[in-house]
């Protein structure tokens, strides 16, 4: 999985880190650092599947709108959950990009009117609570939770 | 993301897919797809087997309903899972492709409408 810190803290968080290559290739990486940390934190299927949906949508976002193609560049992906809630934080030198510049609401469609794509920071919006982007030194940084959902005792 | 095709009274075809609908499994079923969207004007997409949708599947279904729609056919959807229903109707995806609970339900709807 090649992950740079991987860390099961005193008090239950757990975290951790991943470098990846500009290429929608390494969304297997992603869901797979995901999938280690469903298993070892015990994260609920309904949790895994929304942290990955927010997961993928925003690094295919950086990769097909913040670089070059093939231009060699770097995304950091840090994973943190509690018993609260899950946390990404993504950070890429790629071009500025703010996603939450977005509006956040779409017109209505129809079949006839829609557009098949541009759906993606619409559901990182749906899903994740709390969503802040910064642009310093050359860094395009978004941070994004989702709450976990409630487990039966 | 593994695709199989069934035919039907009344020239239905009901497509059903395994695995996860995301970016990868978009690219992978896309052109075949398209080929029986081109061909066919009733379409039911059995989604019992997909526990998870990302927005490039949500294009690709939505560009087969286009075509099909186009040539005055219907293309509906069925027996979506939990997380990916709720994707579908997040995205209120219902309003432009129907979406029925059950099989029976889409067989029955999709040469009605």
């Amino acid at each position: 999985m090649n992950v740079l810190e991987s860390d099961l803290k005193e008090d239950g968080r757990a975290d951790l880190t991943l470098r990846l290559s500009n290429s929608l290739s390494e969304l297997k990486r992603i869901v797979d650092a995901l999938y280690a940390m469903k298993e070892r934190y015990s994260l609920s299927e309904r949790d895994f599947l929304t942290a990955r949906l927010c997961a993928e949508e925003v690094f295919t976002n950086i990769v097909r709108h913040g670089f070059f193609e093939g231009d060699g560049r770097e995304v950091y992906l840090r994973i943190e959950a509690d018993a609260d809630s899950i946390r990404m934080h993504f950070q890429d030198n790629g071009k500025p990009f703010d996603p939450l510049a977005t509006s956040p609401t779409r017109k209505k469609e129809t079949l006839e009117t829609a557009l098949a794509g541009g759906r993606g920071i619409s559901l990182i919006r749906a899903y994740a609570q709390e969503l802040r982007y910064a642009y310093q030194e050359g860094y395009n940084s978004l941070s994004l939770t989702i709450r976990r959902e409630l487990r039966r005792a | 993301m593994e695709m199989s095709v069934e035919d039907f009274p009344n020239k239905v075809k009901c497509i059903a897919l395994e695995g996860a609908l995301d970016t990868e499994g978009a690219s992978t079923i896309e052109i075949k797809m398209a080929a029986i969207a081109g061909h066919n004007d009733f379409i039911v997409i059995d989604m019992s087997k997909v526990a998870y949708l990302a927005s490039l599947g949500i294009s690709v279904l939505i560009r087969n309903a286009q075509a099909v729609k186009r040539r005055g056919g219907a293309f509906v959807i069925c027996s979506p899972t939990a997380f990916v229903d709720d994707v579908l109707r997040k995205m209120v995806i219902q309003t432009i492709i129907p979406i029925f609970q059950t099989k029976e339900e889409a067989m029955s709807a999709v040469t009605t409408a």
